[in-house]
């Protein structure tokens, strides 16, 4: 990426841009109900919210849905559901933690195994992301490899700058593609700007996640059995976090569905034969924080985490992740 | 006050009348957390403030932290918290010498934004009740009670059925399926729970509006005539659901059905498990 | 024609399922909607097969047992009673027609009455549908 490719427009231009190349896709962006921020599938450009909190649910439901028929049982014999393809969807202003989290979950559902119903999803989908001017209170984006001004995952960033002016940024040719060549090239003064702008950001985020380097050491520590005693395993953290993506498969009548799971249910590891190999609650927990910062990392390279911190705001007991990860090194290790 | 709540606390954990107490604490962002106490040593982690919303007596029930047949167990409850705990006496999934009750005086519980849970407006039990709890704290608060009106459930009511179905599915669309507000529920108890059942499966655990319609069907009957309206479910969804409304109209219901409240009396029976053969027939056809 | 509807009928075996008996010996007509699922007592329907069957798509559910006093169970029906009052309520609260839920006694000896019941109850579902179809 190059400080050359970026281009500044106003906001009207920038709305009028948005609004004729989201012309026949189905477009996605936040929206607020009940005085909360949410991605949903909106109507036109004009009801998307342009400065939002951390919105409740991230973009993730709209790759990995909440459920996903796979096949139906016919009278000719199997069917599978094949996602439309043909139609293309917009995501607008996605935060720079739920676009990094797609480059996360590509891992595993577009690795080795191509996930289906996922990858095209993903291909359909142009990812507009919009940079965080201010962290929020939970962020912790900067401990785990991500920035408020963060590119990865998106086709195009767009960064509010003064005077209601904006940067675009072509991250990738899918977006430039589907941009086009717009606005102005950023001059010098605008670009000195924006450092400022993405240093300022940077900074706001108050927390710090403390990564232990030998977290399988701590794996045997009663620690766990502490950290997790309030806990009460709903599902809110997984659900809402943007890189969990576990699921069980079922049948609904004739349909073979996907739907979410998550580790922190009591009936996740649960056999037919009714012995659990994760039948306690510390468990499940140590489960969580195992799979996103040591399996994931070393089954695919990154953490399993964007620090976007919905887990611990969202957590109706206030479990607090940050803390309980960064604290194994001085009470978890045995 | 929290001088008075960790005295209690150390004194029974010291002379061995609980050997493990429940309260309030704080985690490092300074959020209200509860805390488990096993030694006289950390009852400075003790605190109590007006974000003590969280219903502990929902751990009571946990067997995953708490065995009650292991021994005592010290709990500080809330008026309406201590509702609760009497349903769970009277369902018989506490015994009353298994705890020793720290009742604390409560003047309303704040949300994030500094303002007055609506719960608290109309509740009728800030003082908790000395002839119950084991030790009560705190300076004996007189206030008018707000009568409760039930205005939320009136507005829906006052809908017609396809504007009900529009304006629940607007909320049912959210649902997740989180499992929260069944889980942060001090009465629903059940080791397994029906929706989790999958033979035969009474509600598909996928995320649907359709099944979300029936999973709240399900959770609120199971809630009739038991619910005490400690609003935990609500203040855990992270959708925001309004959970109180469905359990304030059953609440409702059962009140004008059975001239019954839940949570007065440790030694009542739910009304859905006795009747009267008076009870009124102007429902049937 | 008019469309048949699906109505799922539970009907206790000692009072209403030989009262529907008695209608059909007694050679009283009335439609054809209703299935009928004969159960032990009233008070053997779970609230979830109610829920069960409008989630399996039932246009309506009729549960019908012996008349309050008559249970032969002594008391079932008036567990039934107050259950289905709670439940008849909750949803309406969430926007399912009440026409379409019904509750009624019906003796072994009421075979006529057991046909005005299911005519009223198809009628009433019948007028929820065109209701919600309307919308």
């Amino acid at each position: 990426m190059s400080f050359g490719e970026k281009t500044v427009l106003g906001k009207d231009e920038l709305f009028r841009i948005l609004k004729s190349i989201s012309e026949g896709c189905e477009i996605i962006g936040p929206v607020m109900e009940d005085g909360k921020p949410y991605f949903r599938p909106v109507e036109g450009v004009e009801d998307v919210a342009w400065d939002f909190d951390t919105t409740v649910n991230g973009i993730k439901e709209f790759f990995f849905p909440r459920r996903s028929v796979l096949y139906e049982q016919t009278n000719d014999g199997i069917r599978p559901f094949d996602p439309e393809t043909d139609k293309k969807r917009i995501v607008l202003f996605s935060r720079p933690c739920d676009a990094r989290a797609l480059t996360i979950t590509d891992r595993l559902f577009m690795g080795e195994n191509q996930d289906r119903v996922y990858g095209a999803l993903r291909a359909n989908t142009v990812v507009v992301g919009l940079s965080c001017e201010k962290a929020g209170p939970h962020c912790f984006c900067l401990s785990v490899g991500g920035s408020p001004f963060g590119t990865e995952g998106m086709d195009v960033s767009i960064t509010a700058v003064g005077d209601d002016e904006y940067v675009l940024d072509m991250v990738t040719d899918r977006g430039k593609a589907f941009f086009g060549n717009r606005g102005r090239k950023a001059d010098s003064k605008r670009l000195q700007e924006f450092e400022t702008l993405k240093k300022r950001a940077e900074e706001s985020v108050e927390r710090t996640m403390r990564i232990p380097k030998d977290l399988p050491s701590a794996f045997e520590s009663d620690y766990w059995k502490e950290v997790s005693a309030a806990c009460l395993k709903c599902g809110v953290c997984t659900y809402l976090c943007p890189t969990c993506h576990c699921f069980d498969i079922v049948d609904e009548g004739f349909y073979r569905v996907r739907c979410w799971d998550t580790c922190s249910f009591d009936t996740f590891s649960r056999m037919a034969s009714g012995e659990d190999p994760r039948k306690d609650k510390y468990m499940r927990y140590r489960q969580r924080v195992y799979h996103k910062f040591s399996y994931y990392k070393e089954n695919f390279g990154v953490y399993g985490c964007v620090g976007c911190g919905r887990c611990t705001k969202h957590c109706p007991v206030k479990t607090d992740i940050v803390e309980i990860v960064s604290s194994v090194d001085e009470k978890g290790m045995p | 006050m929290i001088g008075k709540i960790r005295e209690a606390a150390k004194r029974m954990l010291d002379d061995g009348t609980v050997r493990l107490f429940l309260g309030y604490g704080k985690n490092g962002l300074g959020d209200t957390v509860p805390v488990f106490l096993k030694h006289k040593e950390d009852v400075e982690a003790l605190y109590w403030d007006e974000t003590c919303r969280y219903n502990l007596t929902r751990y009571l029930t946990d067997r995953d932290v708490i065995c009650l047949e292991e021994g005592p167990v010290g709990v500080i409850v809330k008026g309406c918290d201590q509702k609760s705990l009497k349903v769970l006496i009277s369902e018989k999934q506490v015994e009353r010498d298994e705890i020793r009750i720290v009742g604390v005086v409560c003047s309303g519980m704040k949300d994030d934004n500094e303002e007055i849970l609506s719960k608290c407006g109309t509740c009728d039990s800030w003082n908790p009740d000395e002839t119950f709890c084991d030790i009560v704290i705190g300076q004996t608060v007189e206030r008018k009670i707000e009568e409760d009106e039930y205005s939320d459930v009136e507005e829906v009511e006052a809908l017609d059925p396809a504007q009900r179905e529009k304006l629940w599915g607007k909320y049912f669309d959210r649902c997740l399926r989180c499992y929260a507000c069944r889980n942060v529920c001090p009465l629903c108890y059940c080791k397994e729970c029906i929706l989790e059942q999958n033979d035969p499966e009474w509600v598909p655990p996928s995320a649907s509006k359709e099944n979300n319609f029936y999973f709240h069907i399900i959770r609120a009957y199971h809630l009739t005539g038991r619910c005490t309206d400690c609003g935990e479910c609500e203040r855990a969804c992270p959708v925001g659901i309004p959970l109180r409304t469905i359990n304030r109209k059953m609440i409702k219901a059962v009140k004008d059905g059975f001239d019954f409240v839940a949570g007065k009396d440790p030694e009542a029976r739910s009304p859905l498990t006795r009747f009267r053969r008076d009870d009124r027939e102007d429902f049937i056809t | 024609m008019e469309k048949k509807l699906k109505i799922v009928g539970f009907l206790c075996n000692w009072c209403s399922y030989a009262g529907a008996d008695l209608a059909g010996v007694s050679r009283f007509q009335y439609p054809a909607d209703i299935r009928v699922i004969r159960v032990p007592c009233s008070g053997r329907v779970n609230p979830l097969f109610i829920l069960k069957c409008f989630q399996e798509g039932a246009d309506g559910v009729l549960v019908s047992g012996c008349h309050p006093g008559d249970c032969h169970y002594q008391e079932g029906n008036y567990y039934t009673r107050r259950r289905m009052m709670m439940l008849k309520d909750l949803f309406c609260f969430f926007g399912i027609d009440k026409r379409r839920f019904h509750i009624s006694w019906v003796s072994a000896s009421e075979g006529k009455k057991w046909a005005d019941v299911v005519t009223a109850v198809v009628e009433d579902v019948g007028a929820a549908l065109r209701g919600s179809e309307k919308q």
